[in-house]
């Protein structure tokens, strides 16, 4: 009996071990698997599913959570368990598709296109047109852009324009310098390249170290796929957007592969009289991305170019402390007057990546998702995500126009806030509109002039006043129309050829983009006509193909609106 | 020894004499207790090492991730071809050699001298001390390791300014950015990384050996150098063979995550080995199909490095794995 017992009990507790390691440590209201009604008291009952972003790191967490979560789950009786991507993202979807085991809500990122051709996500198009009419209505001119080759929609991404609004502060690609730089050089304003880098010589040659260290003229961001912010720089440099790696002509709409155009020749043969006169990094292509941000916060970096999103966590950390000298401002760079800057953002609306429900959700809870969804793309729960609650987190003025506090500003600029608020878990991802509300008020509150003009303290006034402008951005030209924009959105087949040049360029140019920049300028040209006589041999006409096809597909769809609107 | 092969040579004629199923099933109910116990094992070997084999059949097709298997489309020995004609899988071929002779060649020498040396140390402490120091890197996942290994050889790192104030160099190197010395810095690392786990099993067969043969060695007046050649080195040959052939088994396998980790544009003609060719290819091109193709020529060189390693070392005399 006795050793019964024993066994009985040591059984249990190796199940209790089990279901412990099994079972993770959020308190949700519901059970693990998400298909599990659970009464969630007085609102009846609370389901729970499981959404795995893989848009970027996070704190995982249920929606309920959160202020605006909570309030999502009394009117809808759904929440979600959101699920952050940790390293990988092709590794972690990879594995979703070769299990076939995917989370209900879905957002694959840059592995969208394998998890639509592997089947995972479900078609939307009836989901959309019988349970979300507010979704219609915000993604309306859009829809047509998110339907595939086979006419499904799978995916809905954030993001639908409605109207343009000149951001006040900068969010895309810049050129940036050293405040400090400036103000000793009394404040000149560099429009070309030549003119950048001169500025950089200058400032280098008489402050060969900064607080000890030596200092670095122009550094650059090339590690793993982040090796765009390199790649990148001739397209901006010659007027366009960042459409990625092709140029779109504005007139045919064809694409052209840019890597052996004169363009990138131009530019590289720059880097390399760059380097010889010691200002360029040494360490550009064997940095991390970390040590690249820590780079940029030591204040040793006189410029670089990226985009702000990307840069944001240094930029962010200066811009906390106290001294307003160690900031970077951004400049619009070209290759010579005349030529229009294409650095801020189209009116665009890119169809991926963006959140898909999954096979793995039954009729039923496909339908409670979309309505979920749905509720999100209201209007008004559309301002409680960006603006907040009025009188707590926004104002209204007699106008009608909303602003904020300084008070306000500082709490919802703080971290703990937003995320209790749910700011930082609603506020891009999910069915998202972009511009202006019907009331004209900005959907961003950064965008509205009330709340931006309140957000620059001195140091920001000072550089706004040298410069003669209103806003950092006002440097910058208003974006063209381009109905395509963005090009890289594209889907590109898994196992084409198109797929295989991106990742053969890729690996070429990592190769040979530092060869080319640290040679001996006499070396220069041997070296140019060796990368672009490699650069021959790839299937880069396929990928213009694709690109192409895709780019007159969407200035169809796009005119055709634009008939029907009249 | 000689004893107990006696016994055991009698034991076989005796079994000789009935007949072999019969001793089969009587030594099976003997050591039923032992049979039980191997369940799991055989079971954990077949599940996780031989049913996996089943996927080898991905290597033949386009395979398609959430298609049935009668529906995925079969393409012979397209992704072969593709893997043994790219220009680049030679020089991938090379650095995986490459890469995995010198780990398996300072691997081997650090970790035997280091035990050795340990070994010698009569002050208990400090040689405690000099254990756990060694091999604590181990316990480093390679994404830190890697970082620490990148930071110390970037240009103002520690290497840089010794090196400088030597007087060595002239100017900063850029170690991780020159193709040529990734080899050297990729074994490097793995000593540091591995050498004091790696001493952990030879301390153990130093640890066999015979004290009388020490005291004896020491009457006939050998010297401490000499009692090392002699008697602690042969002492432990027999695992350093075991260990060898192991390893030899695993030759393409140069290890992943520090040539992913420390690789860049710069050095990648001499860091890219197999297994990063077939992450960028295979695995994150969705091309599940190539990297199994990958998976069945290393296993297949594998097996032959095996037996070869196994065969030379029965015909030098000192005896096999099996």
């Amino acid at each position: 009996m006795r050793k019964q017992f024993v066994w009985l009990l040591s059984l249990l507790i190796a199940l209790l071990f089990v279901a412990s390691a099994c079972s993770d440590d959020s308190q949700n209201t519901s059970s693990d698997d998400g298909n599990d009604t659970n009464d969630g008291g007085e609102s009846g009952d609370v389901i729970t599913y499981d959404f795995f972003d893989a848009s970027g790191p996070g704190e995982d967490i249920n929606t309920s959570e959160t202020t605006i979560g909570k309030m999502f789950e009394e009117e809808t009786g759904v929440n979600f368990d959101i699920e952050h991507i940790v390293g990988d993202v092709n590794q972690k979807v990879g594995t979703m598709i070769a299990s076939g085991e995917y989370p209900e809500l879905l957002n694959a990122e840059q592995s969208t296109d394998a998890v639509i051709d592997a089947g995972g996500f479900v078609p939307l198009n009836d989901l959309i047109e019988e349970h979300a009419p507010n979704i219609k209505k915000m993604y309306g001119p859009y829809l047509e852009y998110m339907k595939r080759d086979d006419g499904n929609i799978y995916i809905i991404p954030s993001g639908a324009s409605h109207g343009y609004v000149k951001p006040a502060n900068l969010e895309q690609g810049a050129w940036w310098i050293k405040r400090d730089v400036l103000k000793e050089l009394g404040y000149p304003q560099p429009k070309t390249l030549d003119e950048y880098f001169a500025i950089i010589e200058e400032y280098t040659a008489a402050n060969p170290e900064i607080d000890g260290a030596n200092t670095i003229g122009f550094t650059a961001l090339t590690h793993d796929w982040r090796f765009f912010a390199l790649s990148n720089q001739p397209n901006h440099l010659a007027g366009y957007p960042n459409d990625g790696g092709i140029m779109i002509d504005m007139d045919t709409l064809e694409a052209d592969a840019y890597p052996d155009n004169p363009e990138t020749e131009r530019w590289l043969k720059k880097l390399n009289e760059v380097n010889d006169k010691g200002l360029f990094d040494q360490e550009s292509f064997t940095q991390n991305y970390d040590e690249y941000l820590a780079k940029i916060t030591s204040g040793r970096v006189v410029g670089f170019f990226d985009y702000r999103w990307q840069v944001g966590q240094a930029l962010d950390t200066l811009a906390e402390d106290e001294d307003p000298y160690n900031d970077y401002m951004g400049f619009p760079i070209v290759f010579e007057e005349g030529i229009t800057d294409q650095y801020l953002d189209p009116v665009g609306f890119a169809a991926s990546p963006g959140i898909g429900i999954t096979t793995a959700a039954s009729e039923e809870d496909q339908i409670r998702i979309i309505k979920f969804l749905d509720h999100i793309a209201k209007e008004e729960t559309q301002k409680l995500i960006t603006w907040g609650k009025e009188g707590e987190t926004y104002e209204i003025d007699e106008n009608g126009r909303y602003y904020r506090t300084e008070e306000q500003i500082e709490t919802t600029s703080n971290t703990e806030f937003r995320d209790s608020f749910g700011f930082s878990y609603f506020e891009w991802g999910w069915p998202r509109m972009n511009g202006l509300y019907e009331d004209g008020n900005a959907v961003e509150p950064p965008k509205q002039q009330e709340v931006a003009s309140l957000m620059y303290d001195d140091g920001d006034k000072e550089f706004l006043e040298a410069y003669e402008i209103e806003t950092f951005t006002e440097l910058f030209a208003e974006p063209e129309e381009r109905p395509w924009y963005p090009a890289w959105d594209t889907p590109i087949e898994t196992g084409s050829p198109a797929q295989l040049y991106e990742q053969q360029l890729d690996d070429l140019m990592k190769r040979k983009f530092p060869e080319i920049i640290f040679a001996n300028p006499s070396d220069f040209d041997s070296q140019w006509s060796d990368f672009k006589s490699s650069f021959e041999t790839l299937p880069y006409e396929e990928y213009e193909n694709v690109i192409t096809e895709s780019v007159k597909r969407k200035v169809e769809i796009y005119e055709q609106a634009q008939e029907s609107a009249e | 020894m000689a004893s107990g092969s006696d016994i055991a040579a009698s034991t076989i004629k005796k079994e000789k004499q009935e007949k072999g199923l019969k001793v089969f099933l009587r030594k099976c109910k003997e050591q039923q207790a032992l049979l039980w116990m191997t369940v799991p094992f055989v079971l954990w070997v077949f599940v996780f090492k031989y049913l996996p084999v089943w996927g080898w059949t991905m290597a033949f097709q386009d395979y398609k991730p959430a298609v049935s298997f009668s529906e995925q489309e079969w393409v012979g020995f397209k992704h072969f071809l593709f893997l043994f004609t790219d220009e680049r899988f030679l020089g991938v071929l090379r650095n995986t050699l490459a890469q995995s002779l010198i780990n398996l060649v300072l691997g081997f020498v650090t970790a035997i001298t280091l035990a050795v040396l340990i070994n010698e140390l009569s002050n208990m402490k400090f040689k405690r001390t000099v254990q756990t120091i060694s091999y604590l890197p181990h316990f480093l996942s390679w994404v830190v390791a890697a970082a620490l290994v990148s930071s110390v050889l970037s240009i103002d790192g520690i290497v840089n300014d010794v090196l400088m104030g030597l007087g060595l160099i002239e100017k900063e190197i850029l170690w991780l950015g020159v193709g040529e010395y990734f080899w050297g810095i990729l074994g490097a690392s793995e000593v540091w990384k591995n050498v004091g786990w790696n001493a952990i099993i030879y301390l153990a067969a130093i640890s066999m050996i015979d004290q009388e043969q020490y005291e004896a060695a020491k009457i006939d007046g050998a010297s401490r150098i000499q009692r090392i050649i002699h008697i602690t080195i042969p002492g432990m040959k027999s695992v350093i063979v075991v260990l060898l052939i192991m390893n030899i088994g695993y030759i393409l396998e140069a290890g992943f995550e520090p040539q992913y980790l420390l690789g860049n544009g710069q050095n990648v003609e001499y860091s890219e080995n197999i297994d990063v060719f077939v992450i960028k290819y295979g695995i994150s091109m969705f091309n599940f199909s190539l990297a199994t193709a990958a998976g069945m020529f290393k296993t297949v060189i594998s097996i032959i490095f095996l037996f070869a390693a196994n065969s030379l070392s029965k015909k030098l005399g000192q005896g096999g794995l099996y």
